[in-house]
């Protein structure tokens, strides 16, 4: 069957099977291999991507459902340039990327909670990224990198 | 066997049309999650998925009156997260608000369906707990019949085979509850809960218990329902050896359903204690 969606803001028609999940459709099919593949189950959150503004795991999701939808990856969080966004941009400044393989998965977590709650607190960026797993950085640094960009963010938006 | 079709239907009409059909068999889609689960577990076998997720009336939120009695009635399509943010769900419910935001991590509660968790009777935090305290129904159509069972009945029932679809949700609306609920999380999973235990009360001052309900939540285990436990405090006045002795009989009952191995007898430990803080918390 054939689907059509928008892919980090292009339309993409790609050909599927209809039990084919959205990781598949995404890593396998379109090359999006910045959406990594870990448990497949779920639990750990390398696959996180946007749906709708939604944080969804694209493991656990099939590729059928996201017909007509909007699909960020973390291909699509750079800037146009390619640099990384402020976000990304506190992920290395505050270390918290080590192996990097959950780092994808936490960028696109934290992108939908700025998205839904400009001002976070570190309870909630905590509950935000409770579905991402690290197991190399202990989770402080990357509380500490979302919370800067929350500030940064809503610093641009008053001096506006 | 591979999967033939992928049908995305509009209306619950068309749905009960398609699984009634016995020349194919088919599975429901809603949030997707258990669908994805079988097939990377070998175990999808079906002719065909019938996506419900963007039928608009199993995603509706309303009081209804049925029997003279008020419900809150939430569609079985939406999803955990869209049903913690409703004002109803809010403003009448505020533990059902807490244990929907609470049970698992922000991508899950945007992908299980409240349809799904009940449909798999798989375990998500406190809710199914919680919908059994306030003694919610599931109206689901099997066969082309209507049929309303109580979630507690719903958990233990057998006799409905899939595919069936469950369409929404039934509280009772009027119940003015005090309860407490406390859990013990997976230390590596952070949200993801291993034990839970909600006990909870009609709202009264006195350290009376009055239509108590204790009810556990373990991991692979499923809902436990302390009935005994409960009937037992039912109309006394709770101290602290009325508890002690709460403890001694919930492990009796676990005993009868879990044996007395090692592990099952960690699992007890766990779960009567927490039943023992929680009635602390409430009454004394």
């Amino acid at each position: 069957m054939r689907i059509q969606f928008q892919l980090n803001g292009k339309t993409v028609e790609p050909e599927i099977r209809p039990d084919q999940t959205l990781l598949s459709l995404l890593r396998d099919t379109l090359g999006m291999i910045g959406v990594k593949e870990g448990c497949s189950i779920g639990e750990c959150g390398t696959c996180s991507v946007l749906v709708n503004d939604e944080l969804r795991k694209s493991c656990i999701m099939l590729a059928a459902q996201v017909n007509g939808c909007k699909v960020v990856t973390i291909e699509g969080i750079a800037l146009e340039d390619g640099s990384p966004n402020d976000l990304q941009q506190a992920f290395i400044d505050h270390g918290s990327i080590q192996c990097g393989f959950c780092t994808p998965g936490m960028v696109i977590a934290s992108e939908a909670l700025l998205i839904h709650n400009p001002s976070p607190t570190r309870d909630q960026i905590r509950d935000a990224i409770a579905g991402n797993l690290c197991r190399c950085t202990g989770y402080q640094q990357i509380i500490g990198a979302i919370e800067e960009t929350a500030k940064h963010r809503q610093a641009v938006v008053e001096e506006k | 066997m591979a999967i033939n079709e992928y049908l995305k239907v509009n209306t619950v009409q068309d749905v009960v049309q398609l699984i009634s059909d016995s020349s194919k068999t088919s599975q429901i889609i809603s949030g997707g999650v258990g669908i994805a689960l079988q097939r990377k577990d070998g175990f999808l076998n079906c002719d065909q998925l019938i996506d419900i997720s963007r039928i608009e009336e199993l995603k509706t939120v309303a009081k209804v009156n049925i029997n003279g009695r008020s419900y809150l009635q939430l569609g079985a399509a939406l999803s955990l997260y869209q049903a913690a943010c409703n004002e109803f769900v809010k403003s009448d419910f505020p533990l059902l608000e807490k244990v929907l935001l609470e049970c698992c991590d922000p991508a899950r509660r945007n992908a299980y369906t409240l349809g799904g968790r009940l449909a798999t009777k798989i375990p998500v935090g406190m809710l199914l707990p919680t919908l059994c305290a306030l003694d919610a129904t599931v109206v689901v159509i099997d066969h082309g019949n209507m049929k309303k069972v109580s979630v507690l009945n719903w958990l233990i029932s057998e006799e409905f085979e899939e595919p069936f679809l469950i369409t929404a949700i039934l509280i009772p609306i009027g119940q003015k509850i005090a309860y407490s609920l406390l859990d013990v999380k997976r230390r590596n999973y952070p949200g993801e809960i291993v034990v839970g235990v909600l006990v909870t009360s009609n709202d009264t001052q006195s350290s009376q218990a009055d239509n108590i309900k204790i009810f556990g939540s373990v991991d692979k285990y499923g809902v436990v329902n302390l009935v005994n436990v409960a009937d037992y405090l039912n109309g006394k006045s709770l101290s602290s050896k009325l508890i002690l002795q709460a403890e001694e009989l919930t492990n009796q009952q676990l005993r009868s359903i879990w044996g007395d191995d090692e592990d099952a007898l960690y699992r007890k430990r766990v779960l009567s204690t927490l039943i023992s803080r929680c009635l602390n918390q409430m009454y004394l």
